[in-house]
């Protein structure tokens, strides 16, 4: 499979930056394994450019919208987790936008054993 | 001549008399009296070299006793410097080796102390090391019940208004 039909398909199984199932699965019937592994790896390839993934300590966060006007052609992937402490983690494809305690403890706790090792 | 009759002497037996005693005389100088004197005299020089001899010896001895005292008071001199120097010498020796043996005990006192130091430093960083990461690991398990909701909630506003700024 060349990366242009890939690209293609891609562009085939969305539908206004959603993933259309209906789309996908009648690719996925058409393709032979080793294309449909290409194809499956590109779906999740584009997913994670179309997705913000924000963690968060607590759920039902009320700025949740506010989010939304910051990356507005973007899915918003919620995960809840209670160890980071006052902020949150935000992944936007290859970017990382971390602000919260637990990572301030991280990097404190990596210079401690950089500089005492 | 009457007189000398009266008396009994014959001149002519006398005369003869007389000639005998020089005949006899003249056999005992030459054949006993020249040997004998001779043997006395030789006998007599060689009493007198003897004695010279002896007197040499003697003096040679005097000389041999003064060279002998000389020597040993040289000797005993010589001994007692030698004695001087080698205890001299030892002293030196031990100074030096005493010397030697602070300079070793300074350094390996200096070597032991930096040693000390070194541990104690890397003891210290290690105590650092682990009080910190406890402390961080305190805070991990202990301040999490310590924020409240609207804590949490304000913190994340806060990270939104940066990442506002941001994009």
């Amino acid at each position: 499979m060349t990366i242009k039909l890939l690209k293609q398909l891609i562009n085939y199984s969305y539908n206004n930056n959603l993933l259309n199932p209906k789309n996908v699965n009648r690719i996925a019937g058409l393709l032979n394994r080793s294309d449909l592994k290409q194809y499956i790896r590109a779906i999740k390839i584009q997913e994670r450019k179309l997705s913000v993934f924000i963690d968060v300590p607590i759920n039902n966060v009320s700025v949740k919208g506010k989010f939304k006007e910051i990356f507005p052609n973007k899915k918003i992937v919620w995960n809840i987790d209670p160890l980071l402490m006052l902020g949150a983690k935000i992944t936007n494809d290859d970017m990382l936008f971390e602000m919260n305690l637990k990572n301030t403890l991280d990097k404190i706790l990596l210079s401690i054993e950089q500089d005492y090792d | 001549m009457e007189i000398i009759k009266n008396f009994g002497i014959d001149p002519i037996l006398l005369g003869a008399q007389i000639v005998n005693f020089l005949i006899v005389l003249f056999i005992l100088r030459k054949f006993l009296y020249k040997p004998i004197l001779d043997t006395l005299k030789k006998r007599r020089d060689k009493i007198s070299e003897g004695l010279k001899v002896t007197e040499e010896a003697n003096v040679r001895l005097e000389k041999i006793a003064k060279d002998e005292k000389t020597i040993l008071r040289n000797a005993e001199n010589q001994v007692k410097k030698l004695l001087e120097d080698a205890k001299k010498e030892a002293s030196d020796l031990l100074r030096k080796a005493e010397d030697l043996t602070k300079v070793k005990t300074d350094r390996l006192l200096l070597e032991a102390r930096q040693q000390i130091s070194l541990e104690t430093r890397e003891a210290g960083n290690k105590l650092e090391k682990k009080i910190s990461i406890l402390a961080i690991d305190f805070i991990r398990k202990s301040i999490p019940s310590l924020f409240s909701r609207n804590d949490q909630e304000i913190a994340v506003k806060n990270v939104l208004g940066k990442l506002k700024k941001i994009s």
